[in-house]
């Protein structure tokens, strides 16, 4: 014969809400549907009934008996939490376990004996586990569902011996079944009373098809329940895939320190169920119900799967304040995906490195503090502009073998300081070389030079004037997307002052700045008839519509090339990885992330020079400009 | 530790060891040399020191810096300071360790790091000057009594109280410090405080000595002046000698060397104080020959004044 325990968390709405806010528990406490005066409680908590309120009193009744009375409305969402929970903590004893009414969980004992050496202590394991997630249960052991659940109505642990059942029920009052109305309405309760019934034991006595042409199916079920005969196996619930905690708000919260009170909460809630069933948290989904019944989703990536509910709400803190939500938060839901912890067991004849789930708390936090694109691996980049990085996510791999014989040296590698974003100067030559060089926080006579060493790329990605010839054969869209670069550029922040556009006009470059392109090309375009018109276009649209113009333009102004330049040789340089960053990738400064539309690469002439204020710094002459720039100091 | 105790002692015997990997690695690991108990391998005050792999630094440093203490390499831009940090970043992570290089300045240039030997994928880089600003709970952090008080004499204006963003940057870097140091598990944490630094009060220097001690890392400060006065174990002073340009033929181009530093150390709790070296640092350390004749007669290990 199976052995069956029920827990049972009698008044449980009362004790989701108490869970919900431990700040209720031992209140006088009572749901109703509204906060009206003529609202009937409908359910009390253990103090409310103390004070001798009784449910289905009216609210102005019950504050009349007690004026300390909390009146809360029923939560559906503490109250699947709830649920949750309990099922969490019985699947932590028993694999099969069936979920009943709300508060109420079954689960076959069937071969934990091994485990634990009797049924009361499987029991107040129980007990201990549920109180664990914040509820105080009550648990019956029986050989079948019913009167388990009848077992755990008695209050507290109450394990019923095998055999024992019938005696067990020959006792119990018949009000202990609760007996609700049937379908046609009849109060069972009440004809039971009438007959005369007052235990299960009478009920038992009598003739079940007697009853059954009287009361019906339910008067059978009554009969057989009262006999203590079998019912139905346990049906084992379904897995769940993720762990959930949601609670309903009582008003919207608009900034982020209640809100990561509520989730904290929450969020130690969660880490509790998953520690209950030896799991670790994964990934986070977050779910914020905000006004107008809209939801915002995001998932949140965990690297390193821990039950530290500090991390998790910095990680949460840190979403949150990059993409902040656009209304006030009414009801917050977090999911997590349940993991089996990972081993963190540092080997013993290797150096120490961090442990990963603090390591990720770490990382977070340090995020937080510095900015998530300052935090990482910095890696060079693949390209030959010498200043471009990349950020990666922190990741150390395993150590290598140490080698004791490693050879000592006798000479450092010279390190070079980058100056991020490099600085413009002025250089004053002499016989072809730099003489002087002033600048931000620099102005010193060049004692040595070593140089110049030309760099240059991305060239290819130049458009061929010759193999062009006209702007007509430039695409349209390649205009418009350089057009729109350039409007990315403005929005970013630069100034327009840096930006002009370079013309290249019967083979002779010339250029303008950015608030004269319009007279420009008013001056340098005469299409026929367009000029400078465009009626009903936009600024961009027009610069596009211009060099589509250009091949109907007169040959004295034939425009071969439109390109945007960029006082700044970091934007003028950008590389295609650069104008699309890669997720992770680091642009220290504005300057590194703003691009233009340059199409003809870089050109450089690297120089090494010895100043006499002490330092050897690294500078370049930027040919497309014709502008230098100090871009790292050799220390 | 039973176990532990007798294939250490199995050491000995070398005929037997060389077919065991697991005593191999054992062999492999230069301060496991006896037999420790299980505290003792953990004790702080055990003489463990990371080396810089350059021989002449590390013989005026008795070794190398010493672990769970705060050291500071001290000297202007192009005093070479960068690069010695970076020479104990490549010790560290050649042996397998994590570290973190936290800087203010956003002077790290992964190229050259790499250069000097440096695994970076095995270096967590933070930096703050990124950061346009500080977050609410770090404006706080710190503010030296005396700066506290200079400014309050300055102008009784309560905005005038507010710390610079120089004193507000800093306290984010230290604050990230500890952050580091509290996770534990990092073998050296490099501090580039930049150039533009102020001399962090004594509670944040106990505080982060005391960080450093329990997490049993080196804290390498990059720094112009000293940072953490006393409870600083080492402060060594570098200054540069002379910066090497050369041409490899007549008429051929002019070649950046490299820089040569003296070093020097100014303080140093654990004994060695006032010795010195000439260290150097180029841009292509294989190619040595470029060095000044007087620098190759003396064999690149000339110390001046070092004291026992």
């Amino acid at each position: 014969m199976g052995r069956i325990a029920c827990i049972l968390v009698s008044d449980f709405s009362i004790a989701a809400l108490v869970r919900a806010n431990p700040t209720l528990e031992g209140a006088v406490l009572a749901i109703a549907d509204s906060t009206a005066a003529h609202a009937e409680l409908s359910v009390l908590s253990l103090r409310a009934r103390e004070r001798g309120i009784r449910p289905a009193m009216t609210l102005a009744q019950a504050r009349a008996i007690s004026s300390d009375l909390i009146i809360r409305a029923r939560s559906q969402a503490a109250e699947h939490s709830a649920a949750a929970a309990l099922a969490d903590a019985a699947e932590s004893i028993s694999p099969a376990v069936e979920v009943g009414a709300p508060g109420c969980v079954w689960l076959d004992l069937a071969g934990l004996g091994r485990i634990y050496s009797s049924e009361e202590e499987v029991a107040a394991e129980l007990q201990r586990r549920v109180r664990r997630l914040g509820m105080e249960a009550a648990v019956g052991v029986a050989a079948n569902r019913e009167i388990a659940a009848l077992a755990a109505r008695c209050g507290g642990i109450r394990v019923i011996a095998p055999g024992l059942e019938r005696e067990f029920l020959d006792w119990l009052p018949l009000d202990v079944l609760k007996l609700g109305p049937t379908e046609s309405g009849l109060d069972l309760e009440l004809t039971l009373a009438r007959w005369g019934l007052k235990r299960l034991g009478d009920l038992a006595r009598l003739d079940p098809d007697a009853v059954g042409s009287r009361l019906g199916r339910r008067g059978v079920e009554l009969v057989r329940l009262a006999r203590g005969g079998d019912s139905r196996p346990i049906q084992p619930r379904q897995r769940t895939e993720t762990f959930t905690e949601s609670i309903e708000l009582e008003y919207g919260i608009e900034t982020l320190e209640p809100l990561g009170f509520m989730m904290r909460a929450m969020l130690d809630r969660l880490t509790a169920r998953l520690a209950l069933r030896g799991l670790v948290a994964g990934d986070i989904i977050l779910a914020l119900g905000i006004g107008g019944h809209r939801n915002l989703s995001r998932r949140i990536a965990v690297a390193a799967p821990s039950n530290d509910a500090r991390a998790m709400l910095t990680l949460i803190n840190l979403s949150l304040e990059a993409a902040p939500p656009e209304a006030a938060v009414e009801s917050i839901r977090i999911d997590l995906e349940p993991r089996a912890p990972r081993p963190a067991q540092n080997d013993m004849f290797l150096p120490p490195a961090p442990a990963p789930d603090r390591l990720e708390t770490t990382i977070a936090r340090l995020a937080a503090l510095c900015g998530p694109a300052s935090v990482g691996t910095l890696m060079p980049e693949n390209s030959h502009r010498p200043e471009a990085v990349r950020l990666e996510r922190f990741a150390p791999p395993p150590p290598p073998p140490v080698n004791p014989d490693a050879p000592e040296h006798a000479v450092a590698q010279l390190v070079i300081r980058a100056v991020r974003p490099a600085v413009e100067i002025e250089v004053m030559c002499s016989r072809g070389g730099p003489e002087f060089v002033r600048g931000p926080n620099l102005g010193a006579r060049v004692v040595s030079i070593a140089g110049p060493w030309r760099r240059d790329g991305e060239w290819w990605q130049q458009i061929d004037p010759d193999a062009a010839g006209t702007s007509a054969q430039c695409p349209p869209d390649n205009n418009r997307h350089r057009l729109d670069q350039h409007e990315l550029q403005i929005v970013n922040g630069h100034p327009r002052r840096q930006t002009a556009l370079a013309l290249t006009i019967s083979g002779k470059e010339s250029e303008t700045s950015d608030a004269g392109i319009e007279e420009a090309l008013a001056r340098r375009v005469r299409g026929p008839g367009e000029g400078i018109g465009w009626p009903g276009l936009s600024r961009d649209e027009r610069y596009a519509d211009a060099s589509s113009l250009m091949p109907e333009s007169p040959p004295l102004v034939a425009v071969r090339d439109i390109r945007f330049l960029n006082r700044s040789p970091y934007a003028a340089k950008k590389t295609p990885d650069a104008q699309t960053p890669r997720e992770g990738a680091h642009q220290p400064k504005s300057q590194l992330r703003e691009g233009t539309s340059a199409r003809r690469g870089f050109v450089r002439d690297y120089y090494e020079l010895a100043l006499d204020d002490g330092g050897v710094y690294r500078i370049f002459r930027d040919l497309n400009s014709d502008q230098w720039f100090v871009d790292g100091v050799y220390d | 530790m039973t176990r532990l105790t007798v294939n250490v002692c199995q050491l000995d015997d070398a005929a037997e060891i060389s077919a065991s990997p697991a005593i191999v690695k054992v062999s492999q690991l230069p301060e496991i040399s006896g037999v420790f108990r299980g505290h003792e391998l953990t004790r702080k005050d055990r003489d463990d020191r990371l080396s810089s792999g350059l021989s002449t630094l590390d013989t005026i440093l008795s070794g190398g810096i010493a672990r769970g203490r705060i050291s500071e390499i001290i000297g202007r831009a192009g005093s070479g300071r960068t690069s010695l940090a970076a020479s104990f970043a490549a010790a560290a992570t050649r042996r397998g360790e994590v570290a973190a290089w936290i800087e203010s300045s956003g002077a790290f240039d992964p190229a050259s790091i790499a250069a000097s030997g440096v695994d970076l994928a095995r270096v967590l880089w933070a930096s703050i000057s990124t950061r346009s600003g500080v977050p609410p709970s770090c404006k706080s952090f710190e503010l030296s009594s005396r700066q506290f008080e200079s400014r309050a004499l300055q102008s009784s204006s309560r905005d005038q109280f507010q710390p610079s963003p120089i004193v507000r940057k800093q306290s984010a870097l230290l604050k990230a410090v500890e952050l580091v140091l509290e996770a534990g598990g990092f073998g050296l944490v490099v501090v580039d405080f930049g150039d533009a630094a102020r001399s962090i009060s004594s509670s944040a220097a106990l505080r982060l000595a005391r960080a450093a001690e329990r997490c049993g890392a080196v804290v390498l400060m990059i720094a112009p002046h000293r940072m953490c006065g006393t409870f600083a174990v080492l402060s060594l002073v570098l200054r540069r000698v002379e910066a090497s340009f050369g041409r490899l033929a007549p008429g051929a181009p002019s070649l950046f060397d490299g820089l040569t530093i003296d070093a020097t150390v100014a303080r140093n709790k654990l004994g060695g104080r006032g010795a010195s070296a000439l260290v150097y640092a180029m841009t292509d350390p294989a190619a040595q020959f470029i060095l000044p004749q007087s620098h190759r007669r003396n064999d690149l290990r000339k110390i001046h004044g070092l004291q026992s």
